[in-house]
């Protein structure tokens, strides 16, 4: 006997012996996971009677086809991620756990109704008709809701709100999304939802899964405009109010770490303020004044030949008027902002005078200028937009600036290097811009840029991602004509007037 | 204990916490079309009337609308429902042209001659107000349709603008008109010139025939658009992958009624809050005859054989017949009323309001429903 085979012989017996062991360990395994099943299951049946074991096998199932679809292992991380928030959320449902200590939570989930998939959200819209099957649950004869969207325009979660709703403000992070990414750094973060003005409301979600956290109701002989923004630090929240006494315009306050209680009130110096945003400057919010007088629980305007809109910078910290600044005609609404990275504000206009005049819809200002400056139009025809832009979106990155007007149902992109019109494209009922991708993308290479774009949202269900490229013909020639086209995703619902990228 | 014992156990809590975490929703087992999980119900959110109830808690079946069908369907809609609308518009503002040019040569015009061009005006608002029906494409781009009809008219811009422009101009030609303010072109401008005066002297002769000529270039522009590109402007070459086609359809007549409630009657009729504005064709005194031509024009879109065979085709007819009976009753209710419907008992005004509001109501939660596609936002009033 070779020493080799002596050697397998003495192995033997502690081979059988650690088989033995492992089948005894899996035996066990396999009880005991079907035991602890069997007890979630018995509990979960109570709540769901259409509850089946064969749903763990189907989760199971779905969460492996997501995880082999996913690209790369950080979007494979996030899906993992999402499942368990999906499941700790059925657990304290199941169980009759509280969401958290606040003792308005109860109230909330009477009032909502969420449904959620474990994908991460890119985007989030407001909705002015949800799908009838699910509307049908509720009896809610408006469909209002919230939903989040995710980079494929895709709906990953939805929540029914009791009133429609207007601008949709995500709370911004104090950590990058690459360092999100390479730390794995979980950082919860809120969006909140203004009701259409005149709302009493606003509500506050988590962007993850949609569940509502907090119902702010506005002070006494307040009321809200429909918009607000976050300190760039996602400390404090600013919203414009109404004073329904004096129907002076006022900015509240709210502390996003406080239960978003309200913690100080500016004047907006101005009537009507709607959109606000802050300056890059992190000290400086910029607020849009309509200019237009609206009482208590009313659209009704009460000014028009008398309004004055304007777009006033005020210190963030204290309230303290900056700079006030004036358009042209006293009929040109300021409604809709957006900040380039700059810090050249993006304004969007609705006029309220004759329809017939012909004025400048599209405006951008920098600190210090005296007056606003318009960006250009063929033949300064600008009643292709039908005196009403709806939303304003700027891409820093590639100078470009995305104008929606549902009226003349057609979305633009302005080139803001040259301040022209690239192309409009149409989209009947079309009002929510964003950015398409948050995420710069851009190499050294020119030809390596990754086609830049916005994501349009429709009344009639559509999510539209609108890319702009240089012709190659016109890069042969020497020139830098550029195109959009159009990639849309049918969803069955209205979209309402905001999304917002997360 | 020993080893395996402890791993096992361990094993076991992550294998079932992971079957667990990934438990598909119950509720998945109740909706195929979203995996959801269900948080709460809404059970606050009612609606106070008897008949919103009912509405809401009948679940309404969309029917199946094939990509063919919905491209006979919109080919169908631009063939015989757009096209004949412009150009019936356009063949009556031809003739309003015809007389004007035949009566005007001897100004003043006045009697019988003047009571045939008023005729042939109402014939052509009527027309215009049935084309409104269609409030997309060429007729409305760049608000063109101001150039057609410039209302609502709140500041009352359309008649000092005719007056000043003729006494300012007493030999217009229709050169000169081609590059005025829409607040003097179109229809409402010629129902100024033809209406607010007892006779046509030769500046308002003048007029008469450079803005119905005007108009009649107009008008032949959209219909011609329409023809050239029918197919894009209705989607009906996107039929296999979008209902873009009957989504913008139903929407823009939706969207007529709704203007036509709001614009046309509440704000002038200062129904629901402080009168604004001035009925349609309010100076010939004619708001009824323009209220029942788009009414007749959105019935008979409604009520359309090859719609109405869609609606039917899953063996249900209750959608078109409440529609069609709504319609007909909102129409036998305006026929009772004045020619000028600011004379009509206030009830009756208010009913006419409630009449239009129970046709929006039907096309928002049982037409649009069921065909399958959604309810446009209301972008027009200011956020």
């Amino acid at each position: 006997m070779s020493e080799d085979e002596r050697h397998d012989r003495s192995d033997e017996p502690k081979a059988s012996s650690i088989s033995r062991e492992l089948l005894t360990t899996s035996m066990l395994t396999a009880v005991g996971t079907a035991a602890l099943v069997g007890i979630h299951h018995h509990y979960r049946k109570q709540q769901h009677p259409d509850a089946s074991l064969q749903d763990y096998v189907a989760g199971m199932r779905a969460q492996l086809q997501a995880l082999q679809s996913g690209v790369g292992s950080t979007p494979n991380l996030k899906s993992f991620r999402y499942a368990c928030q999906q499941a700790a959320v059925t657990w304290q449902q199941a169980y009759h756990q509280a969401i958290d200590d606040e003792s308005n939570v109860l109230d909330l989930t009477a009032v909502h109704t969420t449904t959620m998939l474990a994908r991460p959200v890119r985007w989030v819209s407001g909705v002015a008709s949800m799908p009838k099957n699910n509307a049908s649950l509720n009896q809610n004869e408006h469909d209002f809701g919230v939903v989040g969207i995710d980079a494929d325009r895709q709906i990953v979660w939805q929540t029914t709100m009791p009133e429609r709703v207007h601008d949709i403000v995500v709370q911004p992070t104090n950590v990058s999304e690459s360092q999100v990414q390479d730390s794995n750094v979980d950082q919860r973060r809120d969006v909140v939802v203004m009701g259409r003005r005149p709302s009493e409301k606003f509500w506050v979600l988590d962007t993850s899964n949609g569940q509502v956290q907090h119902a702010i109701k506005a002070d006494l002989h307040r009321h809200f405009y429909g918009h607000a923004c976050y300190s760039l630090d996602g400390k404090l929240l600013y919203v414009t109010e109404n004073d329904t006494v004096s129907l002076a315009g006022k900015i509240g306050v709210y502390d996003a770490n406080n239960a978003y209680k309200k913690v100080a009130e500016f004047n907006s110096y101005g009537i009507g303020p709607h959109e606000l945003i802050m300056h890059p400057d992190s000290e400086t919010l910029v607020i849009a004044n309509g200019g237009i007088k609206t009482e208590q629980a009313s659209r009704e305007e009460l000014n028009l030949d008398t309004m004055r809109p304007s777009l006033v910078y005020l210190n963030r910290h204290d309230g303290a008027l900056l700079e006030q600044v004036t358009p042209e005609h006293n009929q040109m609404s300021i409604r809709h902002l957006a900040m380039h990275n700059d810090g050249t504000v993006m304004i969007g206009i609705q006029f309220q005078g004759e329809k017939h005049i012909n004025v400048p819809l599209v405006l951008t200002h920098q600190r210090g200028d005296v007056s606003f400056a318009p960006l250009t139009m063929p033949n300064n025809q600008w009643q292709r937009f039908h005196q009403y832009i709806a939303s304003v979106a700027v891409d820093s990155d590639r100078n470009l600036l995305c104008v929606t007007t549902p009226i003349s149902g057609c979305a633009a992109i302005y080139d803001l290097h040259t301040r022209e019109l690239i192309d409009d494209v149409s989209l009947p009922d079309c009002a929510g811009a964003s950015v398409l991708s948050s995420n710069s993308a851009i190499t050294n290479n020119v030809d390596d840029i990754k086609p830049s774009g916005f994501i349009i949202s429709d009344g009639q269900g559509q999510l539209t991602a609108l890319r702009v490229s240089v012709l190659p013909d016109s890069k042969l020639n020497g020139k830098d004509d550029k195109h959009i086209s159009t990639d849309s995703q049918l969803h069955r619902m209205s979209f309402d007037n905001h999304l917002q990228a997360l | 204990m020993k080893i395996n014992h402890a791993l096992a156990m361990a094993l076991s809590a992550l294998s079932a916490g992971l079957l667990i975490s990934c438990v598909k929703p119950a509720d998945d087992n109740k909706s195929a079309e979203v995996d959801s999980q269900e948080v709460a119900k809404d059970n606050t959110a009612t609606d106070s009337s008897a008949e919103s109830s009912k509405e809401s808690t009948e679940q309404i079946v969309a029917v199946d609308i094939s990509p063919e069908t919905q491209k006979t369907y919109l080919t169908h809609v631009a063939e015989d429902i757009v096209l004949p609308a412009y150009a019936n518009a356009a063949k009556q503002s031809d003739l309003l042209n015809e007389l004007a040019q035949r009566h005007c040569q001897q100004a003043p015009v006045s009697g019988a001659e003047l009571q045939a061009l008023r005729a042939q005006w109402l014939v052509l608002a009527q027309a215009w107000s049935s084309a409104e029906m269609i409030n997309f494409g060429p007729a409305t781009a760049s608000m063109s349709n101001l150039y057609i009809n410039y209302y609502p008219d709140e500041r009352g811009l359309v008649h000092s603008g005719v007056s000043d422009l003729i006494a300012a101009n007493p030999t217009l030609t229709p050169e000169q008109f081609a590059g005025e303010s829409a607040i003097v072109q179109g229809v409402p401008g010629l129902e100024e010139a033809l209406f607010a005066n007892e006779s046509l002297n030769a500046g308002q002769c003048a007029y008469v025939i450079s803005a119905s000529g005007a108009l009649s270039t107009r008008l032949k522009d959209i219909e011609k658009n329409w023809q050239q590109n029918a197919t894009e402007l209705l989607a009906i070459d996107k039929s296999a992958e979008s209902d873009q086609g009957l989504n913008q359809w139903f929407n823009s007549l939706l969207s007529l009624v709704e203007t036509m409630k709001s614009n046309a009657i509440d704000q002038p009729l200062g129904l629901t809050g402080k009168a604004k504005g001035h009925l349609p064709a309010a100076t010939a005194g004619q708001s009824r005859a323009i209220i029942n031509a788009k009414l007749d024009a959105i019935n008979k879109a409604m009520t359309d054989p090859v719609l109405t065979a869609i609606l039917n085709s899953n063996d249900e007819s209750t959608v078109a017949n409440n529609l069609s009976t709504a319609l007909a009753e909102t129409t036998t209710l305006l026929a009772q009323m004045p020619e000028d419907l600011s004379a009509a008992d206030k009830d009756d005004q208010q009913a006419l309001y409630d009449h239009l509001t129970t046709v929006t109501r039907l096309i928002k939660r049982e037409l649009i429903p069921t065909l399958g596609i959604r309810v446009g936002f209301n972008s027009t009033d200011g956020d």
